[in-house]
């Protein structure tokens, strides 16, 4: 089955590109965009773009970034994505503090690191003996030499190596007997961090949700030999977002099976959450997106969530019922109908809420805008109070980020990579303001020019200043297909399903 | 029974389904996308399509009338045949993967119900993936009693996040259980009973029933005996694992 997985995502891989991502500093201190495997931040108190410093095993993401996000506190930032790797980078020195690897090949790898260490105090050794050794000889030529040399050595070292290699197999099968409930490590398809900050929460794709402490660290110091233990799972399916509660008990996981899944988050996280609060059911079909509305009146706040059923919904979490569906696409396909006749599921792609607010910005797929919707905490009601619909410039966005204290909403679009167009990743960023909480103005876009850090800015987070925009057209379609394809079900006519099963013997009518 | 005579799938001295007109095939992928309709949540789960006697006979559906008892992994239902004499105003619900499976169950209720008038009408089965959608059918805390007969032992390494006993997977089934309500579970694969044995000593939601509980409950010697899966076994000789454990309040 794993080979299956692997060759479709090879055959795949022209379609697989993954969506543009923006996070903001809860104060608006920095601002980051991921695409692809690049992680650009830009500094407001320095007004500078920020160089990451990755010292940890293997600097920087290899693969896609599916999941970026900040601390509650602003102090963590964490990155995670198709490379099966989590970072934590320190917003101060925006160094990476701790790797988190999850991919067990990538264990065995250590282990080799440290036979290779012992291979090269060996061959130290061996160097003393034989000084005739090459100097300049390259690495690999060199070990091969050794290893011939030592093939040479006496019965002793034999068996010593003999031993290190029964050695090695025990602590492999050992390794195995800690990953026994878990035997596969996929890639990370969401992060979330306590509000405490004190762990680092990521979900792969086989629905199970990961946990790290981050107790210890004070500071910039490196956290090293970080391993992750199972918190939760949702049985093998895509885990597509994460968050925790505003009062920090309970953390929320969303699955491509249209579940939302409440846990208690436990004292001791890493023994496992295995008390379930209770499940939020009604989306038909995966739930995308997870974001919390509260306000110092309701410190409890509901959930609020968005699906490829193009609705968002606002639950109770304590009790996981529905309290108020909004259908977010009929709204949105109006506003495309005007251009195109076309009949399709506009799937709900992001939505992120103003803190001590009850706003709601969704992001839509196809929509050149966003569609904000308001909250009535008292009545447990949502409505669609306007769209804002960005004029002039192909616009979708992929990925939503507010500061409340500035009170504008950031948006980006683009593609990890495009099939076709030969260019770096790229991303257009976008802002609305006008949400002040104190005089709640008209929501306006934001020219380029008039963005806070301006030109500087602009060419850290999309690349370039000035990015062609029908490329982002393209951008779109592309991440819309990704989607479906990640998400959405596969559907089998009767006809075809029979077809898929021909070459099953057992089905072959003996008369 | 001259519907009997048209219809060969149904036995003519019982009327029961004959077992050989629903071969299937052994396994299923528990991992696959399933197709079948699933109830988008458990308010969504007609009981009158089930129970079509339960629910007509009083009027008044109230909420105390729900499924208590679910045997996952139902095969063709033997276990919930005994059940359903013994608990007979409990409704009971056989979950089974296997499609074919499912509808040979079916049609052993139905031929039951008739020839049994007044009987067997709290049982059901439905076709589900119940690694996947137990919180779709059930509420929190609704089961009394859940069964885990014979279930694939999955021995691949590679295979064991199939098993349908898992530490992730106990933490659905403890959502799905009342607190008091029993897990049973039985095997007669030494690998797969220790496991599960394993599994459920180390969830912090599970307590084991203490020997003169397993003694007391009625149930207990249902499992190896009522079950098609276990009728074997005992023709062959075989030894089952079996482990039950209680749903309790985690310590805080």
């Amino acid at each position: 089955m794993e080979e299956t997985l692997i060759e479709e995502g090879e055959t795949n891989k022209d379609i697989e590109v993954a969506p543009a991502l923006l996070a903001v500093h809860p104060t608006q201190k920095s601002v980051a965009v991921a695409v692809g495997s690049d992680l650009r931040v830009f500094d407001f108190q320095g007004v500078s773009a920020v160089s990451l410093v990755d010292d940890t095993s293997g600097p920087f993401h290899k693969d896609s970034i599916r999941a970026i996000r900040y601390s509650a506190d602003g102090y963590l930032f964490v990155s995670a994505g198709d490379d099966k790797v989590v970072k934590i980078w320190s917003t101060e020195s925006w160094c990476c503090i701790c790797t988190v690897d999850c991919d067990r090949d990538r264990d065995c790898d250590c282990d080799c690191d440290r036979d290779r260490d012992r291979d090269r105090r060996n061959r130290d050794h061996d160097h003393d003996r034989d000084r005739d050794c090459d100097g300049d000889c390259d690495r690999d030529r060199e070990r091969d030499r050794d290893r011939r040399d030592r093939d040479r050595e006496c019965d002793e070292d034999a068996k010593s190596r003999e031993l290190a290699r029964l050695e090695k197999l025990a602590k492999r099968e050992r390794e195995k007997e800690k990953f026994r409930f878990s035997p596969s490590e996929k890639r990370v398809s969401a992060v979330a961090l306590s509000n405490d900050s004190l762990y680092v929460c990521f979900a792969d794709k086989f629905g199970v949700v990961w946990v790290v402490d981050l107790d210890g660290f004070d500071g910039n110091q490196m956290l090293v030999n970080k391993k992750a233990a199972p918190l939760l799972a949702h049985y093998c399916s895509i885990i597509t977002s994460l968050e925790f509660s505003p009062d920090g008990r309970f953390v929320i996981s969303a699955d491509r099976d249209f579940k939302i899944r409440v846990t208690v988050f436990p004292k001791k996280p890493l023994d496992g959450a295995h008390e379930i609060q209770s499940f939020c059911l009604g989306h038909t079909e995966f739930v995308s997106c997870l974001d919390f509305v509260f306000t110092s009146d309701y410190p409890q706040g509901f959930l609020v969530s968005g699906s490829g059923d193009s609705t968002v919904r606002l639950w109770d979490i304590s009790s996981g019922s529905l309290l108020d569906t909004c259908e977010v696409g009929a709204k949105a396909e109006l506003l495309e109908s005007n251009g195109k006749e076309e009949e399709c599921n506009l799937a709900v792609t992001d939505l992120c809420t103003f803190r001590d607010g009850t706003l709601i910005a969704v992001a839509t797929q196809s929509l050149q805008g966003i569609v904000l919707l308001s909250c009535d905490l008292s009545t447990r009601t949502l409505s669609i109070t306007r769209l804002v619909s960005i004029m002039g410039e192909a616009f979708i966005p992929t990925s939503l980020g507010m500061s409340s204290s500035a009170g504008l909403l950031w948006m980006v679009t683009g593609v990890s990579n495009l099939h076709g167009f030969d260019n770096p990743p790229l991303a257009r960023v976008r802002i609305i303001s006008g949400f002040e909480k104190s005089s709640p103005g008209d929501p306006t876009i934001l020219e380029d020019n008039e963005i806070l850090g301006g030109d500087r800015l602009l060419e850290k987070l999309q690349g370039s200043v000035s990015v062609e925009g029908k490329v982002f057209l393209a951008a779109a379609e592309a991440v819309k297909t990704a989607m479906s394809n990640l998400l959405v079900k596969k559907q089998y006519s009767t006809e075809k399903r029979e077809f898929r099963k021909r070459a099953r013997n057992d089905r072959k009518i003996k008369q | 029974m001259l519907e009997n005579e048209a219809n060969p799938t149904l036995s003519k001295s019982t009327g029961l389904p004959r077992k050989r007109f629903y071969r299937a095939r052994a396994h299923s992928n528990p991992l696959s996308d399933s197709h079948f309709p699933v109830p988008t949540s458990p308010c969504h789960v007609d009981l009158s399509l089930h129970y079509p006697q339960f629910c007509s006979s009083s009027d008044q559906i109230d909420s105390s009338k729900k499924i208590q008892f679910a045997d996952i992994g139902c095969g063709f239902g033997g276990l919930l045949i005994s059940l359903s004499t013994l608990f007979p105003d409990t409704l009971m619900i056989g979950m089974e993967l296997r499609d074919k499976v499912t509808e040979y169950v079916k049609e052993r209720i139905l031929a039951l119900r008739v020839a049994n008038p007044g009987q067997y009408q709290n049982i059901s089965v439905v076709r589900t993936n119940s690694m996947k959608y137990i919180p779709n059918y059930f509420e929190k805390g609704q089961l009394s009693k859940m069964f885990f007969l014979f279930p694939d032992p999955h021995f691949k390494e590679k295979n064991h996040r199939r098993r349908v006993i898992s530490t992730h997977l106990l933490d659905e089934y403890a959502y799905a259980l009342g607190v008091g309500g029993i897990i049973y579970t039985i095997t007669d694969v030494e690998e797969l009973g220790d496991w599960m044995n394993a599994c459920l000593e180390s969830h912090p939601m599970f307590e084991a029933l203490t020997e003169e509980e397993l003694q007391a409950d009625p149930v207990v010697k249902l499992l190896s005996s009522a079950t098609e899966e276990g009728q074997k076994v005992a023709r062959n000789g075989g030894q089952t694992f079996q482990a039950v454990y209680r749903r309790i309040m985690p310590a805080t």
